[in-house]
């Protein structure tokens, strides 16, 4: 079981405010956080990921504890399998599709490889650069990514913002499949409640700072 | 004509941008993306060379490295090493000189990097190394090719520096720049013309490299 308690004091309009957060999350479990904006989504998230210091923070994985302030434990990022897809795709402009796959995860196994580019209708788009890609296919692509990258738990941040209704809908039903098959938690930060309702297993609403 | 000056000018600066390149990569490294103590005081002084008069340096330079001081006389007796008016120590001052127009650019290129793809390297597992070699050094390409092409300029163009540490001894510290100085002040002026025609079109011709680097034209916008 994944565990996550968290406090920060995070800047908001100038002033600091105190951000805490509980949760708990099973093997095969999508938990939806949304809330107004600047109530700290995005921080939460990586707090998480451990690319923002907790004040204080005890995050498990279930198989060993990636940060506890009480007991001294950090995680280093790269070593706590935590993928996190970020709002702006923050994709690499020097590498195609095929070399970002190959640079995050050199030994994955190719017929999933070719099922997961096909299922996201990124096939034809193997060579091409980062900037020749739509909005959707960015984000399609860090979250291909994201998954290849074989993580423990995935970290979802406002994923469907560049995405059509077609598109997003495959998107989901692909990580809902992920997260059956590899039982794989999600966090999915998102302001769009009603898919939140509709995709998650639970729902969070933070409160405004 | 006698082309030795240059041949020195461009043996000087190719070595002094190579030896450049090698320090300037991870001084810049370490000034974007480390945190520590006295950050802003190295960065003053790496700066120091573009606002200071060349003299200025020149000054110290022999002040600390002439035989007479300790340093010099360390250097002479266990190196056998004399860095004034020896080619070796106009290349050590060209380096010092030359240090910010080779790591400013690179560090410009490093910050100018957005911290959401490097933190997204981090969180797909991938160590600080994998993307320094494969994400931040080849997104930041223009900026090394900028500061190893200015630095290599401006090394070849420079002269107050070398005439302080210098002087002007053939073959070994008179370079293009000396060799004008000296022309004119010998009567000798379409020599000194040569001279200068050449570096001329050699710094026009790194400017405009530098600039097409930049790639400007595909910036305007119609308004």
């Amino acid at each position: 079981m994944v565990e996550i308690r968290v406090e920060k004091y995070l800047e908001v309009g100038g002033a600091k405010k105190q951000f805490s957060f509980a949760s708990s999350l099973e093997k095969n479990d999508i938990l939806g956080i949304t809330g107004p904006s600047g109530c700290g989504k995005t921080s939460l998230l990586k707090l998480i990921a451990g690319l923002i210091d907790p004040d204080f923070a005890y995050i498990s994985n279930g198989a060993e504890i990636l940060t506890s302030t009480k007991e001294g434990i950090d995680c280093p990022i790269d070593k706590r399998s935590v993928a996190m897809v970020f709002q702006d795709q923050a994709l690499f402009p020097n590498m195609t599709i095929e070399e970002h796959i190959r640079f995050v995860n050199r030994g994955f196994e190719k017929t999933e490889l070719e099922r997961l580019l096909l299922r996201l209708g990124l096939d034809k788009q193997r060579n091409t650069y980062p900037d020749k890609l739509s909005g959707g296919q960015k984000q399609r692509l860090a979250i291909l990514l994201a998954l290849v990258s074989d993580p423990q738990l995935l970290l979802l941040d406002e994923p469907f913002t560049a995405l059509d209704d077609e598109t997003r809908d495959d998107v989901l039903s692909l990580l809902k499949e992920c997260v059956e098959l590899k039982r794989l938690p999600v966090i999915l930060v998102s302001h769009q409640t009603a898919i939140l309702q509709q995709f998650c297993t639970k729902l969070i609403k933070l409160p405004a700072l | 004509m006698d082309w030795s000056p240059f041949l020195l000018s461009f043996k000087l600066a190719l070595l002094c941008a190579l030896v450049l390149l090698l320090i300037g990569i991870p001084l810049a490294y370490v000034l974007s993306f480390v945190h520590w103590r006295g950050k802003r005081v190295v960065q003053a002084l790496i700066a120091l060379p573009m606002v200071l008069p060349p003299t200025v340096l020149g000054f110290y330079f022999i002040l600390v490295f002439s035989p007479q001081s300790s340093v010099g006389t360390f250097l002479n007796s266990y190196f056998d090493l004399q860095l004034v008016f020896s080619f070796s120590g106009l290349l050590l001052g060209s380096i010092i000189y030359s240090l910010p127009f080779m790591v400013q650019p690179i560090q410009n290129a490093f910050e100018q990097l957005p911290n959401d793809m490097l933190q997204f390297a981090r969180v797909l597992g991938k160590p600080k190394w994998a993307i320094f070699k494969k994400i931040i050094l080849p997104n930041s390409i223009k900026g090394i090719a900028t500061g190893l092409v200015l630095s290599f300029a401006h090394t070849l163009g420079e002269f107050g520096l070398v005439l302080m540490i210098g002087g002007n001894i053939p073959d070994e510290t008179r370079v293009a720049s000396i060799a004008i100085y000296e022309s004119v002040e010998l009567m000798q002026m379409e020599q000194a013309n040569q001279y200068a025609l050449i570096l001329l079109l050699i710094s026009f011709v790194v400017l405009v490299f530098i600039y097409s680097l930049g790639n400007n034209s595909k910036r305007v916008v119609r308004w």
